[in-house]
């Protein structure tokens, strides 16, 4: 009678031992995503806003971008369930598409010589191994602030971004609404076309 | 990643100065489900989107893209030309300043009463300190620094009427019904139209004067927003879907502000 409560007792007590000592372990050995986030949004903004002008941007900003977000992961949540159907090396090859796509969507919204400022304020939990981080993002010009979430995720090697989002507005989620119909209609082929087109395409008319 | 795609809307909206627009009802969920592990990421639900009007919005969508190229750009361009950036930034704050019965009453009739409180502080230190609502001096003051702004459509949302069908207006750009209705509610409440509604009777001031003020303050949300929407064009795979979802979702979020 007594032994089924017993053991369950038991057993949740052994899995909170057993989740305060990862939960110890991790905090000795990998960094809080907060640190994390401060790290790589200065070093991207010290590249950025170095006055080495914009043309070059992409090269400069992309290792630093592909240390600190999961373009795989990212890649991945943006193309939904279709992307069970990619063959791996379209999987490979959408990721490094659609990656530098983002790098280089981000490189034009870099505008004006003034770094902005980044508030940061408290991170909250999503999951044991996922958080997000509210920031404000002032600008010297004047122009409006911008409220920016960054979602992140603990991988092996450590906390990455995997979805930033804008006023509310998620990146990957508008990019998954955008790739729903095309992937329903040409799948991976079509996906690979259109984000080679795209990438093409001079900027102005892009 | 930085600033954004949204702005971007929420400058084609600022065409309208105030944000007409989005599908609160429909509000979206986390796009990742709490429960999910890192390995499950990939499953980001798409929003469910009320556009049954699709055909004719993409039509309309193609008709703005149009005018923004071949007219509102290169007056944008112009304009930026003639006014330097501190003289459409105070403009701008101007303007803003000028439009808060708009925010002070939709932050009443939503019953946010410290909403309210805070509008009004930021009303008297923008115009006094701020010379005439040209300097945004409250941003400089803890609790007054980041006030979201109210407007009608947020309000009729807060009532619970539905957002109903999203559409594409001509010039504006996106919105959906209740956006438009609330669109139509602001512009009764906004000051620049009260000389036309009778409200406002002095000797200074004539349908010309209210006139010219709406036209510069249109005029100088301008290039913002043709930079916002160049953006959202630019990173865009299908720029249709993303300015709906990015208006969507925008409006979603400052609805639950």
């Amino acid at each position: 009678m007594h032994i089924i409560p017993f053991r369950s007792v038991l057993k949740s007590s052994l899995v909170l031992m057993t989740l305060y000592v990862v939960y110890v372990s991790d905090a000795a050995s990998a960094e809080d995503p907060a640190t994390t986030l401060r790290g790589s949004v200065d070093e991207v903004l010290s590249i950025a806003y170095s006055g080495h002008g914009t043309e070059t941007l992409p090269e400069r900003v992309r290792p630093a971008l592909a240390k600190c977000v999961a373009f795989d992961l990212v890649t991945r949540q943006a193309m939904g369930p279709g992307w069970r159907q990619f063959s791996a090396s379209d999987q490979k090859r959408a990721t490094d598409l659609f990656g530098e796509l983002l790098v280089r969507t981000y490189s034009t919204r870099v505008v004006g010589t003034q770094r902005p400022k980044v508030a940061y304020g408290t991170p909250v939990t999503l999951a044991p191994d996922r958080c997000e981080i509210p920031t404000r993002v002032t600008f010297p010009s004047g122009n409006e602030p911008v409220a920016v979430v960054y979602r992140m995720t603990r991988l092996p090697a450590g906390w990455r971004i995997y979805d930033v989002l804008i006023e509310g507005v998620s990146f990957v989620a508008n990019y998954r609404a955008q790739f729903e119909e095309i992937i329903q209609k040409g799948g991976a082929a079509a996906v690979i076309r259109t984000l080679e087109a795209k990438l093409a395409a001079p900027p102005a008319s892009r | 990643m930085k600033y954004s795609i949204f702005c971007i809307f929420a400058f084609v909206l600022c065409l309208s100065s105030c944000a007409v627009s989005g599908n609160r009802s429909a509000a979206k969920s986390d796009p990742v489900a709490p429960a999910a592990a890192a390995g499950n990421l990939a499953e980001v639900p798409v929003q469910k989107v009320n556009d049954p009007l699709e055909r004719f919005n993409r039509t309309m969508f193609r008709f703005n893209d149009g005018l923004y190229t071949h007219v509102l750009r290169p007056v944008a361009h112009g304009y930026v030309l003639i006014v330097p950036r501190p003289a459409r930034t105070g403009l701008s704050n101007f303007f803003d300043n000028l439009q808060f019965p708009v925010r002070f009453i939709n932050s009443v009739l939503q019953g946010k009463i410290t909403r309210s409180a805070q509008e009004t502080w930021k009303f008297i230190f923008n115009s006094t300190a701020g010379i005439g609502g040209l300097f945004r001096v409250s941003d400089h003051l803890q609790g007054l620094a980041d006030v979201p702004a109210e407007d009608f459509g947020l309000t009729l949302g807060v009532w619970g009427i539905a957002a109903g069908p999203y559409i594409v207006v001509p010039v504006l750009g996106p919105s959906d019904c209740r956006d438009l209705v609330g669109y139509a509610g602001d512009y009764a409440m906004s000051p620049l139209s009260w000389y036309a509604f009778g409200i406002i009777h002095h000797e200074f001031i004539s349908n010309a004067v209210s006139i010219a003020l709406s036209g510069t303050r249109y005029v100088n949300a301008l290039p913002k927003a043709m930079e916002d929407y160049d953006q959202l064009k630019l990173a865009a795979v299908d720029p249709y879907i993303a300015m709906r979802d990015a208006y969507l979702s925008y409006r979603a979020a400052q609805m639950k502000k």
